[in-house]
This record gives structure tokens, sequence and C-alpha cells, in this order.
């Protein structure tokens, strides 16, 4: 087998002055033909993006596949009502004509919207940033990808597992932005998310268990996978789903229960980060992802959760999925460091451009992201983390504090209704707490729970020493369905009197 | 971008010719997509897309890669074929490696008509003025709606080395809305997803969808347990369609499915449900039409996968299929369950109790080993008595599997199009089903 790889790509594929050019007249083209056509304000995304993708089972690639994929987004404010265009094809005439297709969208739109959006001052930005990266995947000898892979497979099916299947997936984008008021932002973002899960199976008794990695998917290259403690997980998983094969299945009942952050970061996600989206508070959600159990008028006041938690949101935690210089309104990502919860206490929402006036703020904090070029700029989440202790608390600690409770490490099905108030999660790995000692493995393992009461159940938080980020590149939201990448970041915490199911009795 | 089927077959000899692989396959899928979304009685967000996209295939003996371009200059193309035979050249051999499909015949459908075809942005911009316009008139109850249009034309255009040709437009559109009471108190949907312009009837929806927000405003409380359930079409073909994307072949041959048999093999041919289960799909359905190849080329036929209630087919992949002896068969492109003549109606009336779930919202996996699913009702949950919806009851949560459920099927009605919150983009054709005994874990407070 060839052992080099192609190295950088091929020039016409990612070149980044050339890119810049193309970006200059196509942009140029689109908001001048938006200015001639009286609109208030225009912007223009300009995006090139390289994927691939790398899956395997067992000793086999089962596919190998990449992309590239570039185009334009055009948004156009006409007489207080939006209209949006993109196409794929990267040209000044092509930007004149999908603009002047916006302005008209916007336009006969115009008899749907009585309530003009309305702007605040937004910033104008001359701005680069670029994802700190030591090893691009798309450099990398293909050969060392799929080895990789299939040394993982190797070693699973080795230590007993019947199947294996584990993948990469890259994502390396140009994205370049502009806007009416002189806005002028190039980004550049990796995203690297390596995965695998073993199966065992007995067939025998008709049973089969899995296990996944925990490994997040992160901002960055192949540095953030250390080959080693990965290939050691993948035979220490398979050893536990074995043992899941005959672990004891749970006894439902009220337990404490002991998050790991590879399994809390989920539960923030689906309970904190989507109920503090200002669009869903204020309805424009309802017909698909759904609105939320927060009113406005709760903000600064509403009891949230225990006062020893505090939510932070941000875009420059190294390896966020969500960190970027700029988010796709051109807000600079120093607007979206701020407090969701503090101390217990609701203290901010989400918010994109033309929103910060709905609850009398002055300006919105950067929540703004689209997919790609051709996708409507919605509010999407930054990354949204829990805040360490900041009195020295360790794992131990926690578990000592427990005389009938459950450790849940990973994440498994999850599942909240549309306003937020009623989860349930599962998990990859449950271990039974008894009289503050970690004991035997548990199976079929279900939490359920409502927001307010779960978060008010928290009372105990590890200090920073155990901080993990963790993630998902799918979230999904907006219609058309937007998927969007963001990392929670949490160290693992303790809940009290949480409901718990076995998922098999439970049918 | 729309190209005729002339215009795809020149494109595809073009590309075909520039490969210097054993074999290329390539699907060209293109098109424009309009859509328009309401929040809160007005705009929200707009956006038309013009879009064509390029997959290529390449094959050195049994070296198999692709990649994926939104160019359309041959020159960007040739570069792309390159790359993707350059990774195909240095993959690993696959061991499963199967040529590309010659010739094959495709049945004929419609997914595609002139008058859905010929539909504008001003068409669409239309349709939302009538759905403002039905709010006007229903102005004394108090309503906030969200919307959302979807009109898609597109086309898709397989070809491969080996002299495989296939071409199919599809033109339709996805109208859904959700009605909320201002108070807060009630929600109400509804939804269609129709290849024919005349099916779609944008007033009635948002009138069933106001009707339903007002229905359901004031709850009685009911608790958790096991309950009989008529599930609307909307709720019943989410379960349904999830329950088929895991009949995979494979995996129940290989033991990791609920379609395993202990010891070994799959449950092929066993009645697991009763005998007026049947559920196929069938792209040339004149209402629910679905894609009539599969991505590598296979031929999408009419597939019973529950006939009378015995298990009839898995999907099997061509090479699993070729190991096993048996036809391949393509994961659905549509789904279509068999009803009666009896309306929804018709079977509230006949209903002494039961609580009538309109839709499902927020379903995942829970257990992939007796495939449980949990998930919330929305929307519009109520209580059935004596023949009549009698009150507005609090959302559930469930754990429920849906063999359990088409196990304990007591009644099926007439079917008809709808679209799920999870199988939104699967053209489909699904009774509403009297469930026995479904599943409720815990209450949820949202509206």
């Amino acid at each position: 087998m060839p052992t080099v790889f192609s190295g950088p790509l091929p020039d016409a594929f990612w070149n980044y002055d050339q890119s810049r050019r193309i970006a200059t007249v196509v942009a140029e083209s689109a908001l001048h033909t938006a200015r001639v056509y009286g609109c208030q304000f225009s912007d223009i995304r300009i995006c090139w993006i390289l994927k691939e993708r790398i899956i395997s089972r067992e000793s086999r690639i089962e596919e190998l596949g990449g992309s590239f994929e570039s185009g334009m987004g055009i948004r156009v404010l006409f007489e207080g009502t939006w209209g949006f265009a993109s196409s794929n094809l990267l040209d000044p005439n092509e930007a004149a004509e999908k603009t002047k297709e916006a302005v008209e969208v916007a336009k006969k739109c115009l008899k749907l919207n009585p309530r003009p959006v309305e702007l605040e001052k937004l910033p104008q930005i001359q701005g680069q940033w670029h994802q700190d990266v030591l090893i691009d995947p798309f450099g990398v000898p293909l050969e060392e990808k799929t080895s990789f892979l299939l040394d993982l497979n190797d070693k699973a099916i080795k230590a007993g597992a019947d199947f294996c299947r584990s993948f990469f997936l890259f994502h390396k984008e140009l994205r370049i932005y502009a806007s009416s008021i002189g806005s002028w932002i190039e980004q550049t973002f990796l995203r690297t998310y390596p995965k695998f899960i073993v199966t065992v199976v007995d067939k025998k008794e008709g049973k089969f268990e899995s296990r996944s990695s925990f490994e997040p998917p992160k901002s960055g290259g192949l540095e953030i996978i250390e080959k080693k403690a990965f290939e050691m997980e993948v035979v220490e998983a398979t050893h536990q789903a074995r043992e899941k094969l005959q672990a004891k299945p749970v006894v439902p009942g009220i337990k404490d229960l002991v998050l790991h952050p590879t399994n809390l970061w989920l539960t923030i996600h689906e309970t904190i980060g989507h109920s503090t989206e200002l669009d869903r508070v204020m309805g424009l959600e309802s017909n698909y992802a759904g609105t939320s159990f927060l009113k406005v008028d709760q903000l600064g006041n509403f009891d949230f959760a225990n006062p020893i938690v505090t939510i932070r949101a941000d875009r420059n935690q190294p390896g966020g999925l969500a960190s970027v210089g700029y988010d796709d309104d051109g807000i600079p990502s120093s607007w979206s460091d701020f407090l969701i919860i503090e101390k217990g206490i609701l203290k901010n929402f989400q918010m994109a451009i033309g929103q910060a006036h709905w609850i009398g703020k002055e300006k919105s904090n950067g929540c703004s992201y689209a997919q790609s070029y051709n996708f409507f700029p919605i509010q999407r989440m930054p990354n949204i983390s829990l805040v360490p202790s900041e009195k020295k608390e360790q794992l131990k600690d926690l578990i000592s504090g427990v005389e009938d409770g459950i450790y849940i490490i990973g994440d498994g099905s999850w599942s909240i209704d549309q306003q937020r108030y009623n989860f349930q999660f599962g998990g990859q790995l449950f271990y039974e707490i008894k009289n503050g000692k970690i004991r035997q493995m548990l199976r079929d393992v279900i939490y359920q729970g409502n927001t307010q009461s779960f978060w008010k159940s928290c009372d105990g938080i590890c200090s920073k020493e155990e901080y993990k980020l963790c993630g998902t590149l799918f979230c999904g939201k907006g219609e058309p369905s937007q998927t969007a990448p963001v990392s929670h970041g949490a160290v693992p915490a303790r809940f009290r009197n949480i409901t718990i199911l076995n998922s098999r009795l439970h049918s | 971008m729309i190209l005729s089927e002339s215009e795809a077959r020149n494109f595809q000899i073009s590309i075909l010719s520039l490969s210097k692989a054993n074999s290329l396959s390539v699907e060209i899928k293109g098109g424009q997509f309009v859509n328009i979304r309401l929040g809160r009685n007005a705009l929200n967000t707009n956006g038309i897309e013009n879009s064509l996209k390029i997959t290529l295939n390449s094959t050195f003996a049994n070296r198999t890669a692709s990649y994926t371009i939104d160019q359309l200059e041959m020159s960007a193309i040739e570069r792309g074929l390159r790359r993707c035979e350059k990774l195909a050249q240095i993959s690993p051999p696959d061991p499963e490696f199967l040529p590309p499909l010659g010739p094959q015949h495709y049945a004929s459908s419609f997914s595609y008509s002139e008058s859905m075809g010929n539909l504008s942005i001003e068409n669409i911009v239309e349709m939302a003025v009538r759905i403002l316009d039905v709010l006007t008139q229903n102005q004394s109850q108090h309503i906030e709606l969200s919307s959302f249009i979807k009109f898609q034309k597109y086309f898709i255009c397989i070809a491969n080395s080996n002299g495989l040709f296939g071409y199919q437009k599809f033109a339709n559109i996805q109208l859904t809305a959700t009605a909320r009471t201002n108070d807060g108190l009630g929600s109400g949907w509804a939804g269609a997803f129709v290849f024919n312009i005349e099916e779609i009837d944008p007033e009635k929806l948002i009138e069933t969808a106001i009707q339903k927000a007002i229905l359901s405003k004031e709850k009685l409380s009911m608790a958790p347990g096991h309950y009989p359930v008529l599930l609307e079409p909307t709720a019943a073909v989410d379960l349904i369609g999830l329950m088929l994307f895991s009949m995979d072949g494979r995996a129940a041959d290989e033991g990791r499915s609920v379609f395993s048999k202990p010891g070994g093999g799959n449950r092929i041919g066993e009645p697991l449900f009763p005998s007026n289960i049947t559920i196929y799909s069938d792209p040339s359905n004149r209402q629910a039409p679905g894609q009539v190849f599969s991505n590598d080329g296979l031929p999408c036929r009419k597939i019973p996968w529950i006939q009378n209630g015995i298990l009839s087919n898995l999907i099997y992949s061509r090479y699993w299929a070729k190991k096993n002896h048996k036809e391949p068969i393509p994961e659905p492109s549509n789904i279509l369950m068999l009803g009666s003549d009896t309306t929804l109606d018709k079977m509230i009336q006949d209903i002494d109790k039961a609580i009538l779930v309109t839709r499902l919202w927020y379903i995942r996996e829970v257990d992939p080993q007796s495939l449980i699913f949990t998930g919330l009702t929305r929307d519009g949950t109520f209580l059935i008595e004596k023949g009549k919806i009698s009150k507005a009851v609090n959302n559930f949560r469930f754990n429920q599997s849906p063999l359990t459920m088409l196990q304990s099927v007591q009644q099926i009605g007439r079917a008809v199009n709808c679209i799920g919150s999870e199988i939104d983009d699967l053209p489909a054709l699904i009774p509403p089903l009297l469930v026995k005994d479904f599943y409720f874990t815990s209450t949820s407070e949202a509206i």
C-alpha cells in the first residue's frame, strides 16, 4: 500500500489567497447590488468546505469519502423584512443575481411581516480568526488514518468483541463574512471526530451489548486524539461490554446520581442550552424544536438551580466546537462570554442580532450560526459549560456522600420535551454506589427528571482538576433543519433523589 | 439547478468519459429549494437555494472511494475526479467489494408533476398569506401561529461506467403549522407532505391546528401508566418508520437486532404481529411516491416488510444478499401501511375510553435489544370517552417498542398522507391505530 498521501490539498481546492480574491469580487457585487436595491442591511457568507469521512467495521473500510463544497449565502434586510438566497456558484454575476433574488423574496414577504426587524447598532469588524491546528488530518497520509481505525477494530476483536465499528469525521472550512456596514471577517475552522462502538453478542441467549468511546468531537486536528489512550480504551470498552451482558439489571427507584462529564454534557445541552435560547423563549421555534419553560420576565430572578451551580457561555475554550473569533452575524466572540446561570439564578438568554431589544438589552451576545452558506443564520448555542467548584472537591468526595446511588459514565439515549421540562437520559456505563463506595456494574439504567428540580437537587460539583470538554457536531434546530457544532464542559456532579427506571422493565 | 433527463444524460456521459479508474459511478442531484418560515404570526426567515451536487465513486480493482463536489465546470469536476481516484488507489482493499451494477429497469413514479413543478416563490408566498388570513379570521381565538412551508423541486440522476442510468424528478410541498393559544395553555399542530398541489388545503390545516390548540387548553391531569391509545397517523408513522429503519438483515443475522433469532439467524417468516398488520413500500404509489432507485442503483420496487402480520423481508445490502443467496433489498423510499375504510372520526365514535395521541416528539432509541424508543406526546393529547373527545389531558413520556405496539393493535383506520416529527422526509400513507396497551412512564408539563 502506498505510504504517501497527497499532503496538502491541491491549490485549486484550498488556496487561501485565491479564495480571498474570489470572495472580494463576489462580496462587492452582492453588497453593491443590495445597496442599489435600497436594502437597509446586507451580509454575505462565502464558504469553502472540505470534509472527509472514513468509516470502518472489523477489518474493512466501509466508506471512504470526501467532499469539497463552496458557495455563498446572501441575506438582505429590506424595509424591515429579511430575504435570503444562496448559490453554489462563486461568481460576481451570480452574486448580483442571487442578491436580486433575495431582495425579491424580501419584497414579496413584506405583506407577511407586520413586525419589522429592528437591528441594533452593529460593530464594524475587520478581523481574522484561525483555528489552532497541530496535525491537519487532511495532510496526514490516508493509510495512517485507515490503519489506525482498522488496528482499533482489531484490538477490540482480539479483546473479545464480536463487532467493532470506528470512524473519523473531519471538517475544514474557510468562511468569509462581509456586510454592508463594512465588516470583513476571515475565519478557518477544523473539527475532528473520532469514535468507536464495540458490540458483544451472546447468540445463544439472543442478547447483545455495546459500548461507545468517550472521546468527543473537538475543534482541532488529529492532536485531539491521544492515540495510546484511545487504543487502551477500545480494549477496556470491550471488556466492559462483556461485563454489561452479565451485569445486574437496575432496580427502579429514587436514587442519587453522580454524573461524569461524558454524561452530564448532554444533560446541560438539552436542559440549559436549549431552554435559554431567546428565539425559543419568544415562540419562534414552536413549529419545530419547541419553545421553553422560561419566560422573558424571569431574567434575573428565576431560581433555576442550586446556588452552587453557575453556567457560563463562551466562544473561546480551546477545542470548543463553538469556539470561533466571530459569529455568523459578524459579532466578536468577546460578546459571547457571559453567565447564563449565576449561583443558581437565570442571568441571560442567548441572542442573535435583532433580538436584544425583545428583552430590553442594547446588543446581542454573539450566538448566531449558519450550518453552511446555504442556510439563513439563526440563534445557536455558543459553548455552554458548568463552572467547576472553587472548593477542592474530587469525584471520590461526591461518591462518599452517597448511600444509595448510581455513577454514570458516557452518554446514551436522550430525549426531552418541547418546552424542556421532562427529560430522560441513558448512559454507557452504570455503577451502583452503596454507602459511599462504588460497587458492581448495573445495566438498563435510565434517569428521568424535570429540568428545574433536577438542577435544584445538585449538591456537589467537582473542582477544575476533573473538568472535561465534550460536545456534538449535530445539534439540530431551525426550519430548514440545521445542525450546529457545540461543546459543553463539565466536572462530575451529584444530584439527589432522581427517578431511575429500568429501560427494559419500563416498556 | 434542474437538468432535464437528456441534459443529465449528456452531463453524465461527459463525466464518465473522464474516468481513469476501472469503474466510476456518478450521482448528480440538483434543484431549487424555497422555504418560508412564519413565527408568532409573521415572517421569521425565508430562503431560496439553488444547488447541484455531484458524487463520484471510483474503483480500482477492489479499492473504492467517493468524493462529492458542487462545482459545475468540467475542469473542477475533473480535479474532483482525480482526487477521488487518488483516494481510491490508496484505500485499503475492500473484502466486500462488488462491481457496480449494469443497466437496470426502474419503476415509473408520480414524484413530479408539471403543476407542482411550475410553482414559483409567488405561489409559496401566496400560501403563507392564506395561512395568515385564516389567523385573521380567527382573531378572537388569540392564537400565536408558527408555520413552515418548504417547496422543493429537484432531480437525481445516477449513472456508471457499466451502463447503468437512472433519472427521477421530484416536486413536493411540506406545510406544517403549530398554533398556540396566547395564554400558553393550548397547542395544536397540523401538517401535510404532498406531491400534488390539489391535495394541499392550507386553510383546513391551519384551522385544524387552531382547533386542536383551543381544545387542548383545559387539561385533565392523568397519571402515567398503561393505556389504550388511538394514535393519529402523524404519531404512528414515527414509530413505524423508526422500526423499518431498524430492519437491517445483516444486523439481524449477526445477532444484534430485535429481528435476530436466539441461537442464530433472523425472524423472517415468523408471525410477529396480528394478521391485520401489513406494512410495505412501493415507490410507484401515487399519493406518497418514493425514489425508484437506491444510491447504489438497486431498483426500489414494491416490498412487503410485514405481510398479514408475518415478518416478510429485511433490508439486504448487495454484499450481504449475495453472501446469503438472497435478493438485495434497499432501504424503503416510502412507508405504506394497509388501512381500512374507517375514518378517524368513526374510530373515535366506537371507542369507550382511550387516549388520543395526535403527535409524538423527540423519539430516541433506548434499548436496541428490544427496540424500545422513548419520546413524548405533543401539541394536543386528549381523552376519548364514550365515543367523543371529552377533554384534553397532559402530555406524557412513553417508553415503547413499535413491535409491542403493533402487537396490540385492535383497530386500523383509513390510511392517509402524513408527516411525522422524526420521519419527516419520507412520503408515507399511514392509518390511525387503536393500540390496546401503550406505556407512558411519566407526565410532562410541556404545552
